[in-house]
């Protein structure tokens, strides 16, 4: 097959693929800031903060090419024409072992993170894995917005890193966070603090649960969290379990427990009504905000149930909106119909024409959003309902309250992309905490 | 849920072939050489050395394996590399698999192989003995053990429980968490969902939508398509379908030494398999057309005769007996409508014309049904008493008289 | 009415499928309306049944409820003699049984792996000795520890051997040091340490119904010409080996829809078959007999049983049954069985094929003999083993003829009369799909189930051949080897209605397709577009649905009501022990429930807890506390007339210490700070006006920003907080006002409050090209590549070279 030989032919390999692959990957970071700054009315520097943390990481790199250089480096043998397959593929394996960049996608939302935490900005892991779930950070596919004679050159192992395949799940994010962290010892040189103030105000919000809780998790914070400072933690290993040790995790522990604990003891301010109100799922979906489509559409990664078998028509005619205009778009244009044969583009164009995106013969009734905050109005009006009336459900009071931390649990863990387990151990391992420093207080 | 209407290849996916292939071959090659004594590998023929040379050609002309040739063509330039590398190794290393299918009828009508002449042989007595069974099975895992060495441990693990007979809740693809398969995926199943429900609106913005993705294969949906455009606007129903009949052409041969990695039942058709399709644009406008018959128009139900008239002259429509049954209800239907219109008071010529013209029809039927009857060797069950019945009502017509 | 059959090729028959119909005949208005069946506005003869109303597949589930618990044995069997448990007879520290190597954090229940797959590969990675595969101790089960629950499972029938365990106790760090290789606790392991990332499940393709519904008439019944009975058997306890036989009871109820119960536990019959419990069947007769079975069987992994009803009481308060002896595996060959029928027109004969498709004819005892024992034919026996299967499904029917059966593995269908010596093959399904069910339907029709479609197989065409009559493309996903097929029959008089259910164990939708059979056989058509529904129960898979006889009604004075019809099904999940009942309905009064009505959150907080503690003192105080800072804040006072002199002072601090920092500031290393309002002042608490706040704030900013400081804007924050643009602080807490107002009174002050600390909090600022200065830094000290890597960052052409 000739043509498949030529595209083989034009690849690079070696020292000159990391390069140029580092140069991708830098490509796409600038991009990622830029939308950003264009979109989401980040600050214009952000951008040159995330290149310094980049610069950090080309510098880790640049300090390991130093430490192992090994005089007999390949990079100006060129492969003969007749390498066989396999013995191309097991060199690129020697050389990418060799170089160990640690680079994957979920590195770039990390470095973006870290650049964020340093300025103060108030977004956090689910924000940005919201943003590249639902396509409005380019993430998925970045290899496609590569130059052209770029992507013709990079090999497949890294075109493939930078398909980004499949979302971060598993506090994947947490250790990759972690993990670039300790690469570019980030903690001493820039800012890593995270402020708990927005943060549990996004909990709240996220959760329809009511202002004092804001109060309550500051206040216990600084009773029995004051020894926390909730720096972001570097470290490199690749199997790391101690989930709790993650800022954002840590508070978001503090605040299921803090609400579980002022549910079991302060039963007059908080009926069964109040807490079964929370446990309720919204009923009807005939309102959506802008927000809540994307979560909808980050949900199907994250949700283990059917969820799709469920969604009545509202949800289903805002996923299709958000194909039409999001995900189509972005993924799929019609630059890529360019390869096609005369033949095939003639067919292709008679078949659209047979099915347009827009028939009369099937009329959809037009989207249309509400803000974000009339939306989450809602919400809070069908909470109020819902805790107005009595309880008259048969569960008991410790019942009620452990369905809704598992609630909780089970809402939190899906936004930050990390399994229900794993908030649980996190959960566990903080209320020993707690406990410990409410003994020796 | 559903199935999507995307080649899936991946690793994993190719590696779990390629264990259990490799595995199958070695248990039977065993198993059989026990239990027959003289029995030996046949080495291959040149026969079937000309046949691998047949198929190696027959690659380039059809893309991998028959794999969609849309989407070859269609810029997705490093998934096409991907799936090259794919191909590269279902080359070297699933011989094992072509080795399998080698013996093994492809059939294109049906996903089975359902035999229309059934063998009859006395009752295979011989019970599988645990001692005959032991040998043989731990005679091929020790043959497997170098093959299971290089593979992933989910590899390893969806194998042995394969082979003990167990089945994996679980999918082996990722295409529940991959970021382009899940969105094609989510919109499948709501394309089934909604097809189901009835809810066409909104079925209809799905399937257009689906068939934008690059990576879609219309060939494996296009019958909700059809389903969907039937139900508000059967005409452009019948122009799809037409499309895909054009689009898709059976000019190609149907080889059984190639591994096709998709059915032709549905999808496809050959020079000896007429497409799904095609035949359900030619059903779909008789029914269409024999409405409007009714109401006056006997264009297109000419035109859709003309049109058969064409196709029978040619492979595989001169050699598909529902083609030739599809030919004949034309007829039919033209014939109970010019014989109801008959006017029993017209007389000369006017009458003998309109009179032979029915006769003509009823000829038509009955000869075509004939050559449908042949085409099958007697395997089309047409309902022959039902039919000769109702021609004898049509001809009766022409005779009877007038009522006052 | 004479009836055709749709024309089509045989032996393919017609191939239907949402949007594909199969031939259709002609039928003239005229001249043949009375020929053939079809509604009065049709030309045509089509695969579809026109007669049935569009609206007649439109249906929901309109009620569900639990008819067996999820306890592990609802009807424990009491052992004859009571012996203590295991548990008293152990020293207080229970660690001594449980050995456990994972850490706490790892628990996933207490029975690692039941299935008979572990058990065997965990023996042979022992290198215990076996004569053939299955002849493990049927009761060895690994659990991480024992229950201490009282269970006859569990207790010992020795008094004498008390030190012994009634179990082969091997402990865990022996095990796992053995069984390295083996690909079970491989996977164990691996589940361990990823938690559940893939979690493969596995399961027996020849564990099929753990319940059943059906009829049943004991020979007492017939002599006294009473009615069929509805039972219901199925499998509990620990090991899934009792099997419980209780009547079916339709509770007399005031609702339209059918409540069942099933008794007591005092009136069932129950019996321990010392073996995993793999399926449990009902014979179903043949019409022509007019009767009903009085048989139930059950598989379990090394025996065949059958239990005769003798009687059951009127008042069905007692059931009285005959237990034959049972049949164990290795009567056959050395192979566990699979699957088992009886022959419709014989009740005393049946047909057994094992897991490798060894199969064989076997009889109930003659009665009035002194053994009672199943027997199988010695000469009546052969086998389908393909040396190219490897799956363990099988399945056997009985076919058109009483020697006759049909034998299946997943791919092929083999029929054999063993009355005449003969055998065929039927199908052959090795390439594009593969077979995965087979049920009898009725007399002229059995079901096959694919992975592509469903498959309607004619038991008696003109030649006597089984044939391939209709097949509908199912379109699921053909890579789910875990569907399985349930018909439901409901009969109205001239016509049957054939309901085929297809549930997975990997999902709970279930979906269900229509078909309609005219009552002398020949015409099987579709009624419409099948259906998806959801199980409204917590699980992730469906084991089996079961149904009741139900027929159409035919009583309803409103029009087209006689298609209205509630379907009665019997549900029971895969991860629960429960049966639960549920009613779908196409009839239009009734409101679907919401499917989330019983899919309450799991009651368990964290790790395997599953009760609120009540709090210890410490807790409670320090919430206490915590409540009374919060109450104390509610009461602070503002003073709104002195706030302006408020705002002057603190705008003087403000650029008091900002000047003061301005002078000290100095960049340190390679550290990079980020400049905090907070480091400035504290933020004075008693004010209310945040449109005076925000001014202060800007003219603040405004002056320093020509100092060559940067700020962090208010839009930003406000657009990731809240998604607006929002550049006032009084926006903001009205915005936020807006949702937490009708919470409660102190609402405003709340937000206020909130606002203010976060916003205070996120007021940044730094020093205008400072960290251009650090990046040309660091570029510097890199190497060159490395810098013109660095170099292409500011390079905006790039993205032409795409156009390239
Ligand atoms: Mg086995």
């Amino acid at each position: 097959n000739n043509s498949q030989k030529t595209t083989r032919d034009k690849k690079i390999y070696g020292e000159d693929a990391k390069f140029l692959f580092l140069k991708s990957f830098q490509f796409i970071l600038k991009r990622q800031c830029q939308c950003l700054i264009q979109e989401m009315n980040f600050p214009d520097q952000f951008e040159t903060v995330v290149k310094c943390i980049w610069l950090e990481m080309l510098k880790s790199f640049n300090d390991d090419d130093n430490m192992h250089n090994d005089p007999v480096t390949d990079t100006d043998v060129n492969y003969s024409d007749d390498d066989n397959v396999a013995e191309r593929i097991s060199r690129l394996n020697k050389d990418a072992s060799r170089s160990k960049l640690g680079l994957h996608m979920t590195s770039t939302i990390s470095i973006l993170y870290m650049a964020s935490v340093h300025m103060g900005l108030p977004v956090f892991t689910c924000d940005f894995i919201k943003w590249i779930c639902a396509a409005r950070l380019p993430y998925f596919k970045s290899n496609k917005s590569l130059p052209k004679s770029w992507r013709i050159k990079l090999p497949n192992y890294y075109l493939e890193l930078l398909e980004g395949g499949t979302p971060p799940n598993n506090a994947q994010y947490y250790n990759k966070i972690a993990a670039t962290c300790a690469k570019i010892s980030f903690n001493s040189k820039f800012e890593c603090k995270i402020n708990p103030r927005p943060f549990i105000l996004k909990l709240i919000l996220l959760t329809t649960l009511s202002p004092e809780f804001y109060f309550h998790t500051m206040n216990s914070i600084e009773l029995i969290g004051y020894d926390d400072d909730f720096e972001l933690i570097a470290n490199a290993k690749t199997h790391f379990t101690s989930y709790h040790l993650h800022p954002e995790l840590r508070l978001m522990s503090y605040f299921i427990i803090i609400v579980r604990w002022v549910l079991i003891c302060q039963e007059e301010r908080y009926s069964d009504a109040w807490i079964s109100a929370l446990i309720e799922e919204p009923s009807k979906t005939e309102t959506s905000s802008k927000d809540s489509v994307e979560r909808q559409v980050t949900n199907l990664f994250y949700d283990n149930k059917d969820a799709i078998f469920d969604w009545d028509e509202t949800k289903t005619l805002n996923y299709l909106e958000w194909v039409e205009k999001q995900y189509l778009p972005n993924h799929h244009n019609d630059a890529n119909n360019a390869d096609l044969s005369i033949d095939r583009k003639i067919a292709k164009r008679k078949l659209m024409k047979i099915f347009p995106m827009q028939s009369g013969n099937f009329p959809l009734p037009p989207s249309e959003h509400l803000s974000f905050i009339d939306h989450l109005q809602e919400n809070y009006l069908q909470f109020k309902n819902f805790s107005d009336n009595n309880y008259a459900g048969d569960f008991s009071r410790s019942e009620l309250i452990l369905q809704l931390e598992g609630k909780l649990i089970q809402t939190l863990a899906m936004e930050f992309a990390i399994s229900v387990d794993q908030l649980k151990i996190c959960v566990h391992k903080m209320e020993r905490h707690c406990m410990t420093n409410l003994k020796g207080k | 849920m559903f199935e999507i209407p995307v080649n899936v290849n991946s690793k994993t996916l190719s590696n779990e072939r390629k264990l259990r292939y490799r595995y199958i071959n070695q248990f039977t090659r065993r198993f059989e050489r026990k239990d027959d004594r003289n029995g030996m590998i046949t080495p291959e023929t040149s026969e079937d050395e000309l046949q691998q040379r047949k198929k190696r050609d027959w690659l380039h002309v059809i893309g991998e394996y028959g794999s969609d040739d849309d989407e070859r063509s269609g810029g997705q330039q490093d998934d096409e590399e991907e799936e090259e590398e794919v191909i590269d190794e279902d080359y070297n290393l699933n011989n094992e698999e072509r080795k399998f299918f080698k013996k093994i009828d492809k059939p294109q009508e049906t996903y089975e192989h359902w035999p229309s002449h059934r063998k009859k042989t006395r009752i295979q007595r011989d019970i599988l003995t645990y001692h005959r069974y032991n040998k043989v099975s731990r005679y091929v895992e020790r043959k497997m053990a170098n093959s299971l060495v290089h593979v992933s441990s989910k590899n390893r693990y969806h194998f042995k429980c394969k082979i003990d007979g167990m089945e994996i809740v679980e999918p082996l693809h990722k295409g529940a968490t991959n970021f382009q398969l899940k969105q094609i995926e989510t919109l499948t199943n709501l394309l089934y969902l909604n097809v189901n429900r009835g809810n066409w609106e909104i079925a209809y913005k799905i399937f257009a939508m689906l068939i934008r993705i690059p990576k879609v294969d219309i060939r494996s949906v296009w019958n909700v398509g059809n389903r969907i455009l039937y139900e508000k606007d059967k005409l452009r129903s019948l122009e799809f379908l037409e499309w895909m009949s054009s689009v898709y052409s059976t000019r190609v041969t149907f080889i059984q030494g190639i591994n096709y990695r998709f059915d032709p039942v549905f999808r496809s058709g050959s020079k000896n398999h007429t497409p799904k399709y095609t035949l359900q644009w030619l059903w779909n406008s008789l029914l269409e057309y024999t409405e409007q018959l009714f109401e006056n128009d006997d264009e297109n139900i000419d035109k859709l005769i003309d049109k058969i008239a064409e196709m029978v002259l040619i492979p595989p429509f001169m050699d598909d007996p529902e083609i030739w049954f599809i030919y004949s209800m034309c007829h039919m239907v033209k014939a109970d409508f010019l014989s109801s219109k008959f006017d029993t008071h017209s007389v000369g010529s006017m009458r003998d014309i309109s009179m032979n013209q029915v006769i003509q029809h009823i000829n038509d039927v009955k000869r075509y049904l004939n050559v449908c009857k042949e085409k099958s060797q007697g395997q089309y069950e047409s309902n022959e008493m039902i039919i000769t019945k109702q021609l004898k009502a049509f001809e009766v017509r022409l005779y009877k008289e007038p009522v006052f | 009415m004479n009836e055709a059959r749709l024309p089509g090729r045989r032996p393919i028959g017609a191939q239907l499928g949402v949007g594909l119909s199969g031939p259709s005949l002609y039928v003239s208005k005229s001249a043949a309306s009375k020929i053939v069946a079809v509604a009065d506005d049709e030309k045509w003869l089509h695969c579809k049944d026109t007669e049935f109303p569009s609206t007649f597949m439109d249906f929901k589930v309109a009620s569900n409820y639990t008819l067996v618990n999820d306890i592990l044995d609802p009807f424990e069997i009491e052992s004859k003699v009571h012996f203590p448990s295991i548990s008293q007879n152990l020293p207080a520290d229970e660690e001594l049984l449980e050995s456990d190597l994972s850490d706490d954090d790892e628990k996933e229940g207490n029975t690692v792996f039941l299935n008979e797959h572990s058990k065997e590969s965990l023996v042979s990675n022992l290198h215990w000795r076996k004569p053939s595969p299955q002849i493990i101790s049927s009761d060895l089960q690994i659990y991480r520890n024992t229950e201490e629950k009282k269970h006859s499972m569990f207790e010992l029938i020795d008094e004498n051997r008390s030190e012994s365990l009634h179990f082969d106790f091997v402990p865990k760090e022996l095990l796992s040091n053995l069984t390295r290789s083996d690909t079970i606790l491989e996977a164990q392991q691996e589940r361990s340490r990823k938690l559940n990332r893939h979690n493969l499940s596995v399961i027996d393709p020849t564990v099929k119904d753990l319940f059943v519904i059906g009829n049943v008439q004991s020979s007492s019944d017939l002599r006294h010409d009473n009615e069929q009975r509805q039972i219901i058997a199925f499998s509990t306890g620990h090991s899934g080996s009792n099997l419980i036989i209780s009547p079916l009871k339709l509770e007399p109820s005031d609702t339209e829809h059918d409540i069942y119960s099933i008794a007591g536990c005092s009136s069932v019959f129950k019996i321990d078959l010392k073996s995993k419990i793999k399926t449990i069947k009902i014979p179903t007769v043949a019409s022509s007999l007019g009767r009903y079975s009085d048989c139930i069987i059950a598989i379990t992994e090394c025996s065949l049983h059958i239990i005769k009803i003798k009687s059951i009481d009127n008042k069905y308060t007692k059931i009285d049954c005959h237990v034959f002896d049972p049949l164990y595996f290795t009567e056959l060959s050395d192979f566990p069985f699979a699957d088992v029928a009886f022959n419709p027109w014989d009740l005393t004969q049946f047909a057994i094929i094992d897991t490798k498709g060894n199969w064989a004819i076997g009889s109930l005892p003659f009665q009035n003999k002194n053994f009672n024992g199943l027997i199988l034919n010695d000469s009546l026996r052969g086998s389908i083993f393909d040396p190219q299967e490897t799956s363990l499904r099988k399945k056997v029917i009985w076919s058109s003829h009483h020697t006759r059966i049909l034998l299946m593995d997943q791919s092929k269908i083999v029929e054999v009369d063993f009355g005449l010596n003969w055998q065929s093959e039927i199908v052959q399904a090795k390439t594009w799909s593969e077979l995965l069910d087979l049920k009898e339907m009725n007399e002229y029709f059995s079901i096959l189930l694919t992975s592509q479609e469903i498959i309607f197989l004619r038991n008696k065409s003109h030649n006597n051949e089984i044939t391939r009559d209709l097949s509908w493309k199912h379109n699921l996903d053909h890579n789910d080897k875990t569907y399985r097929m349930f018909i439901q029959k409901v009969d109205d008089g001239y016509k049957a209605i054939f309901f085929v259910y297809i549930t997975s164990r990997r999902h709970k939708n279930v979906y269900m397709q229509a078909f309609t059979l005219t009552n002398n056989g020949e015409l099987i058509r579709y009624v419409a577009e099948p259906i998806i529904f959801q199980i409204p129960q917590k699980t992730e898979g469906v084991d089996s649905i079961q149904f009741v006889e139900q027929s159409l009604n035919h009583y309803s004075p409103e029009p087209n009501a006689h298609y209205n019809i509630n379907l009665n099904l019997f549900i029971k999940g895969t991860n629960s022990k429960a049966m639960t009942t549920l009613i779908l309905t196409n009839n239009k009064n009734y409101d679907k429930i919401s499917s989330y009505e019983s899919d309450k959150w799991t009651i368990e907080g964290h790790i395997g807890r599953t009760e609120i503690e009540n709090p210890s003192t410490e807790i409670t105080f320090f919430i206490q506390d915590i409540v009374n800072k919060f109450e104390k804040t509610l009461t602070l006072d503002y003073n709104k007339d002195k706030e302006l002199e408020l705002f002057q002072q603190f705008g003087y601090h403000l650029s008091e210490s900002m000047n003061r920092l301005l002078e000290q500031w100095e960049d340190s290393g390679s550290f990079c700070s980020q400049r905090s309002f907070t480091e400035l002042h504290d933020l004075p608490q008693h004010f209310e006006n945040l449109s005076e706040f925000t001014s202060l704030l800007e003219q603040f900013i405004q002056y320093y920003k020509d100092q060559e400081l940067l700020f962090t804007d208010l839009k930003t924050i406000s657009n990731l907080l809240l998604y607006e643009e929002v550049d006032d602080i009084d926006i903001i807490y009205n915005k936020l006002l807006q949702c937490w107002g009708l919470l409660n009174d102190d609402a405003e002050f709340l937000t206020r409050e909130i606002v203010k600390q976060i916003v205070w909090t996120m007021l940044k600022f730094n020093k205008k090209n400072k960290y251009e200065k650090l990046s040309h830094k660091i570029r510097n000290s890199l190497g060159q590549r490395y810098k013109d890597t660095i170099d292409l960052w500011d390079m905006n052409e790039l993205d032409d070279e795409n156009d390239l």
